[in-house]
């Protein structure tokens, strides 16, 4: 803005300095340095009688003519060249006579191309000056109570307006500090804290706790006369003790206290601390005060109270929401306006929203029960454990419980109803089963005759179930069973039995399990078993309980079979008498036999040496008979001394295979061997024995096949295996029809070589073929021939166990042939050593006899 | 037929002695004939190389003992031991001789079987003098 000033010069003033001057609350002016106005507001025009409207102002505030000089002088000193703002109240008298007194302010600003300028404003305060301080400040503490009532901050933000309301009052009271003791009435010793303490120098400190002994009597009292609800003024000389110490820490001399109370408890004072020792306060301050103290206690109880109420609210909410059971509230047409989320979840509902508006009505189950439902409510004024049944959104149902009552505000006015529902399905089905299991159970006590007992020592009652009854034959029309029931129907020698056994549970927490027999009328007796256990219920002893049976059968099985176990035990005494008599005798006969044994092995043995010699002088004699025989049938040209000649020799030739036969039975007999163990090749072995039969076999046209693979060897004394090979292949071909097959087959194992030799002929009967084995045994007498004398398989048994292998035979029967098996060991470690050069000088031969063939 | 055709069968039996003797003759061989170990030994230390056909069961001095006399005596050389014997009980005697005894022959004996084991020892024997000349 642009002014025309009245020295001739262009001064640019902000906008917000203009509109300040022109609102100010008294008369306002800028002026230049030289204290010279620039521009005025109406209110100054006015006090220097310059007309509204005009620009020439023509005034300098510093001149002595100016009613303001005495107040700009004392706070401007401008000959020091520092210029602050500062404040003075001041009176001036304009031109019209009235005194006016001003609050006069003075801020410097400068300009940088018009320098130093002041603001100067005054605040017409002419009204309140007139006024006394107490009128005045009684009507600032309404002012103040008119607002804490109406913007209601203080029962919203108590902590921070109690702060303001604080300092507020203690500004208004003009005091030397003011502050708020707040008392807890519920810690004791009580305590009392002094909050939003306020200085009128320092402006907040922190609040002390000012701890107070109950036996401070001083304070006693006055809280006593505080809680009648008046202020309370103390004066530093007529108090001691505790207070006494912070007036003189704080340099009071006055102490204002105005009580704040609900239902003569004393919630808080508000303290004002004064200087002097002399400060009086009017009536109507006072009672102001208290109006205010009245209004702060009710902003805060209202606010506290309301903090209680909401924390219980949400208590109840959230005990609502953790709450199995399904708990509900309607209002008073039915429609749910309160519901645990249980109630929501069970009945099928997404959320407790999308429940909330329906009617309790349409839950139950089936709807016409409601009504009924609803007039038992009504009469009762609410139900307990009410069974219904309710259908959840899905129609299933639910078993449930209900317990509910009508709710009714202050007024008596019915609200709704109000309840919790529990699901009492699983018990419903629980329920089913226990019974069933109880029928079952009873079912199972009548077959196993046994019943279930349990005793109530304080009553001294039994409480029985119905086969306990009829196992003591008690007319079943009683209802309970007491001691003398059972004592009087036992048999009287068992009588102290049970008075000793039974009460133990109950002295002595000790069980039983006796048994008894109680009188019938047939003059029998019945055998019962009593098995019982202390009943105890919080540690102590209540009585017991347990089973009663009746084990008469058991025990008549149980004497019955004692009189068995006695007379078994006679018989195993006698058993026992009779086989010591047997060990004595099979002693004796173990004794002789022994002694037998060995006469019949000293027999053996000089049979065995006997052939031994007769073998050896009998070969003796057959060697130059055997040899020279046929040297002298050469000579011999005569036809019919040849012949002669060649019976003999056929003869002779008869002899020397019985003798060599009957030596080799007596060398296996004594397990001795002649030790030319070499490897053998099976297939030329086998070979040459068929060569030995080949008379025989064109004889008889058979066929024979040697299906032995090349390079089989078995480790054993030539002769051994010719005896062998040659007896089973001998026997093959001599037993077989005519046309015949014999079969020889070799399996080269791996550490054993298994011969199988089948022929299709005469067989033998199933009986005879573990015999067949035997020494001298012939199947058929009739077969009997020249040269066979019934040892050939016996030697070759014995051949080949020597070896460690076996041999078995097996036949269709009579006519069907006959395979016997040989299993022979490829290395069998029975035999002596030979010098290597010997063993491959024998192989050497071998081979050259086989070469010359 | 080159070589030697020596035999010498010792046996205390004459008739054995005079079969074997026949046989062999007849077969060509050069047989003499001993009735017990010692004379086998006096006609071994008159030089005697060969074949000898010892049998194991004689009185007295046996050819186990006989065999034994001959190691003794260092008249191993240029002989081949066939054991004659008409028992096939080995006894302990033979226990350390057996490796001197090239053959067995049991009586009484095939007169081919002693013809060809005679021959084949033989030659063995006939080897062991003049190696690398065999055959």
């Amino acid at each position: 803005m642009s002014i025309e000033k009245n020295s001739g010069y262009d001064v640019q003033i902000s906008h917000a300095l203009v509109s300040l001057l022109m609102n100010a609350p008294g008369p306002a002016c800028i002026a230049d340095f030289t204290g010279t106005v620039i521009l005025a507001n109406d209110y100054f025009k006015k006090v220097f009688h310059i007309p509204p409207g005009s620009r020439d102002l023509k005034i300098n505030i510093f001149s002595k003519d100016s009613p303001f000089s005495p107040a700009v002088k004392e706070i401007i000193n401008i000959n020091e060249g520092i210029v602050s703002s500062a404040w003075k109240k001041i009176t001036i008298s304009p031109a019209d006579g009235e005194k006016r007194n001003l609050i006069a302010i003075i801020i410097p600003f400068s300009d940088e191309k018009s320098g130093h300028f002041f603001f100067f404003s005054g605040c017409d305060i002419t009204a309140e000056d007139l006024m006394s301080p107490e009128e005045s400040r009684t009507n600032m503490l309404h002012d103040l109570i008119n607002e804490i009532v109406r913007s209601n901050h203080l029962g919203q933000h108590p902590n921070e307006q109690l702060q303001y309301v604080i300092g507020r009052v203690g500004k208004v009271m003009n005091v030397q500090y003011s502050s708020y003791l707040e008392i807890d009435e519920n810690i004791a010793p009580f305590r009392i804290y002094e909050r939003y303490l306020w200085s009128a120098d320092e402006g907040f400190l922190f609040g002390n706790e000012i701890e107070v002994l109950r036996d401070d009597h001083t304070f006693f009292t006055i809280f006593e006369e505080l809680k009648s609800n008046k202020p309370k003024i103390l004066r530093k000389h007529e108090i001691h003790g505790l207070i006494r110490k912070i007036f003189d820490k704080r340099k009071s001399g006055t102490l204002l206290l105005v009580p704040l109370t609900r239902e003569l408890h004393l919630t808080g004072i508000l303290a004002f601390w004064e200087k002097s020792d002399s400060r009086e306060w009017m009536h109507p301050e006072l009672t102001t005060l208290l109006v205010l103290a009245g209004i702060i206690e009710t902003c805060c109880s209202k606010h506290r109270i309301e903090e209680v109420l909401e924390k219980s609210e949400q208590k109840f909410q959230s005990l609502i929401d953790r709450i199995g059971d399904m708990y509900f509230m309607t209002d008073k047409s039915g429609l749910l306006i309160r519901v645990s989320p249980s109630m929501a979840k069970n009945l099928g509902f997404s959320s407790v929203h999308s429940l909330l508006g329906t009617s309790l009505e349409n839950m139950i189950h089936p709807p016409e029960f409601w009504p009924v439902f609803l007039s038992d409510i009504i009469s009762e004024e609410g139900v307990k454990d009410y069974e219904i049944q309710l259908a959840t959104s899905d129609s299933q149902i639910i078993f449930s419980s209900i317990s509910c009552r009508l709710v009714y505000d202050d007024d008596g006015e019915l609200l709704g109803i109000e309840g919790v529902i529990r699901d009492i399905t699983r018990r419903k089905q629980y329920g089913d089963l226990l019974s069933d299991l109880e029928w079952k159970l009873e079912q199972a006590q009548k077959i196993a005759r046994m019943g279930v007992w349990s005793y109530d020592s304080n009553l001294e009652r039994f409480r029985v179930s119905q086969e306990v009854f009829s196992l003591l034959g008690i007319p079943k029309d009683q209802n309970y069973v007491v001691f003398n029931d059972f004592i009087s129907r036992t048999y009287p020698p068992d009588k102290n039995k049970f008075l000793h056994f039974f009460p133990l549970t109950v002295s002595h927490g000790k069980d039983f399990d006796f048994e008894f027999r109680i009188s019938l009328d047939s003059g029998k007796f019945r055998y019962l078993r009593m098995k019982g256990t202390p009943l105890i219920k919080r540690n102590v002893i209540q009585g017991s309980y347990g089973i009663l049976q009746d084990i008469t059968e058991r025990k008549d099985v149980e004497n019955h079979l004692m009189k068995y176990a006695t007379e078994l035990e006679e018989k195993t005494m006698e058993l026992d008498a009779m086989r010591t008599q047997l060990l004595d005798m099979n002693r004796d006969l173990d004794d002789r036999v022994r002694k037998r044994t060995v006469q019949i092995e000293d027999l053996l043995k000089q049979k065995d040496e006997f052939i031994q010699i007769i073998g050896h002088d009998l070969k003796t004699p057959l060697t130059p008979l055997v040899a020279i025989l046929p040297y002298i049938r050469k000579r011999i040209t005569d036809p019919e001394l040849g012949e002669l000649l060649d019976n003999s020799i056929e003869d002779v030739s008869t002899i020397r295979k019985l003798v060599t036969t009957i030596l080799d039975l007596a060398q296996m007999n004594s397990l001795y061997m002649l030790s030319d163990i070499q490897e053998i090749y099976v297939k030329e072995m086998i070979d040459q024995v068929i060569n030995d039969n080949a008379y025989l076999i064109h004889q008889k046209s058979l066929h024979l096949v040697n299906d032995t693979p090349d390079f089989c060897q078995v480790f054993m004394s030539p002769i051994h295996f010719e005896t062998v090979l040659g007896n089973l292949i001998g026997n093959a071909v001599k037993y077989s029809f005519i046309d015949g097959n014999v079969t020889i087959n070799v399996v080269d194992q791996e550490d054993s070589v298994l011969i199988t030799i089948k022929d299709e002929g005469i067989g033998i009967e199933p009986e005879q073929i573990p015999r067949v084995f035997e020494d001298f045994y012939r199947a058929d007498n009739s077969r009997h021939e020249r040269g066979s004398h019934g040892l050939g398989l016996a030697i070759t048994k014995r051949v080949v166990e020597m070896y460690h292998g076996t041999i078995s035979a097996e036949s269709g029967g009579v006519g069907k042939g006959s395979v016997f098996s040989l299993q022979l060991k490829k290395n069998p470690e029975i035999f002596l050593k030979k010098r290597e050069g010997l063993i491959h000088t024998i192989k050497q031969q071998q081979r050259d006899k086989n070469a010359r063939k | 037929m080159q070589g030697n055709r020596n035999v010498m069968i010792v046996d205390d039996d004459a008739h054995v002695r005079i079969a074997v003797k026949t046989i062999l003759s007849d077969a060509g061989f050069h047989v003499i004939a001993a009735d017990s170990g010692s004379q086998c030994i006096e006609l071994l230390k008159e030089g005697f190389s060969g074949v000898i056909l010892l049998d194991i069961m004689m009185p007295g001095m046996d050819g186990w003992d006989t065999i034994r006399a001959i190691l003794d005596n260092k008249l191993e050389q240029g002989v081949a031991i066939i054991m004659l014997t008409a028992k096939n009980v080995p006894d302990n005697k033979m226990i350390g001789l057996q490796e001197y005894v090239v053959d067995y022959i049991t009586k009484p004996f095939d007169n081919e079987d002693l013809i060809e084991k005679t021959s084949f020892i033989m030659g063995y024997v006939n080897d062991q003098r003049n190696p690398g000349t065999a055959e």
